[in-house]
């Protein structure tokens, strides 16, 4: 018995090793087939408590030092204007750059309360950290009501536009599965020629989609640069969310149907506010 | 008389960084560029402490990134926690200069992750095996590489201002 204790302190290491090792395999294997499974699902929901505070920590330091960036740029600004208000003209063209800037607010405020859908502001807290998996946390989550596969969108230019679907939730935050994530596939049409297809995202390091299954009649009628939309059909999304633009179209003569690469409208590497639907969408 | 640095801290400081590299704190470029910080620290704590903490640190920020992550639970964590191992086993045996070995740890633990990632991917996850293939990994690996000698600069000047308050 003493010997065999020995030979395990020994062999603690190598012990130790396969120990992690196997827990490792074992939850790998188990959870290929579903990623949000209940274990998982319970260490993200702590975890991302503490993330939430770290990002809010970082959120704060941000903000304190854009202040004291701000209070600069307000005093600059206040000894600019007390210039400025001996000479009347300087003055007056002052007030025109502030009505057009008042105007361009408006013109944007309008256009996000036109949404016809309904919706919870959300902001990007978190990214994926590698470069396999694609994806990215919001701070909203179950207790703002949020479901699981809800719709995402971003507005671009007044248009709305598709960012990705609601993968898992926690009480507080949400993962954001993107559109160009391989597992994506959204139910969409040409917004001009009314074409329907299958839009997939080619996920690692490429940036645009792939639309399939397009009748090949439409050749003629798809131009470089047409929009597509969400079809609605049979799908998580509801219709009329914009996708993107139509970038290339292959039309290989042994098939029986059309490719087209989309590029999305959405700029992901840059994204920071998003609108999770609350209705006409998720599960 | 210099004190050993604890197990526990080098853990702790990787579950730190491991939060910072899922959260929004790195600098933009880095999270731009997703170098992989957790690697080259644990690299270092590994060749710095042996096996035991190398593997423990790495099996527990392994667990925290594949929780926070959309990785399966499992992935990151036998990642790095064979890498921790191994690099545990260069400890004093290899002299960790400041230049040739941190370039030559990176780019050994980034082929090491890389090849690890190939096997697991191939098992588990085949849909996602065409990833590792892709430009965007080159050039994470190239910045790890990179990065390593300022890394381990950085540690290495950590360390002996540790030393030098314990000897006061």
């Amino acid at each position: 018995m003493e010997s065999l204790f020995s030979y395990l302190k020994k062999k603690r290491n190598t012990l130790v090793l396969l120990v992690l090792l196997g827990f490792s395999l074992i939850a790998l294997a188990v959870q290929s087939n579903d990623i949000s499974n209940g274990s998982k699902q319970l260490g993200y929901s702590f975890f991302a408590t503490i993330q939430r505070g770290i990002s809010g920590v970082g959120l704060w330091v941000n903000d304190v030092f854009r202040s004291f960036g701000e209070l600069r740029e307000i005093r600059g600004e206040y000894q600019e204007l007390q210039k400025k208000l001996l000479e009347y003209r300087s003055m007056e063209r002052r007030l025109i750059d502030l009505q057009e800037e008042n105007s361009r607010l408006r013109r944007i405020l309008t256009q996000s309360e036109q949404t016809e859908f309904e919706h919870l502001n959300a902001r990007v807290i978190a990214k994926e950290p590698g470069v396999l998996f694609r994806g990215f946390t919001i701070n909203q989550g179950e207790s703002h009501g949020l479901k699981k596969a809800a719709p995402v969108i971003a507005l671009v230019d007044g248009l709305p536009a598709l960012v990705g679907r609601v993968q898992s939730l926690s009480r507080s935050s949400a993962k954001v599965l993107p559109i160009t994530d391989v597992q994506s596939y959204v139910a969409a049409r040409m917004r001009d020629s009314r074409y329907e297809g299958l839009v997939n995202g080619m996920g690692q390091g490429q940036s645009t989609l792939i639309m399939e299954y397009i009748n090949k009649q439409a050749r003629d009628s798809i131009q470089y640069g047409d929009l597509v939309i969400t079809s609605g059909l049979r799908s998580l999304f509801p219709a009329d969310l914009y996708i993107g633009r139509v970038e290339e179209v292959r039309a290989a003569e042994w098939e029986s149907s059309l490719t087209l690469e989309i590029r999305p409208l959405v700029d992901f590497s840059r994204l920071e506010h998003v609108f999770v639907l609350t209705e006409g969408g998720g599960e | 008389m210099s004190r050993r640095t604890p197990s526990w801290v080098f853990i702790a400081l990787l579950l730190l960084i491991s939060l910072l590299q899922t959260g929004i704190l790195p600098p933009p470029l880095l999270r731009q560029l997703r170098v992989d910080l957790v690697l080259l620290f644990l690299v270092f704590f590994a060749h710095q402490d042996g096996t035991m903490t190398g593997m423990l640190a790495g099996f527990s920020s392994g667990l925290l990134l594949d929780f926070l992550s959309f990785s399966p639970l499992g992935y990151h964590s036998f990642l790095y926690t064979s890498i921790g191992y191994l690099f545990g086993l260069t400890r004093g045996k290899v002299y960790l200069d400041g230049l040739a070995m941190p370039l030559i740890f990176a780019l050994a633990a980034s082929l090491i992750k890389l090849t690890l990632s190939f096997f697991l991917l191939l098992i588990f996850i085949p849909d996602r095996i065409q990833g590792l293939a892709s430009e965007e990994v080159l050039i994470q690996i190239g910045m790890q590489i990179f990065l390593s000698p300022f890394i381990f600069a950085l540690l290495w000047l950590l360390k002996l201002s540790k030393e030098q308050v314990n000897q006061l």
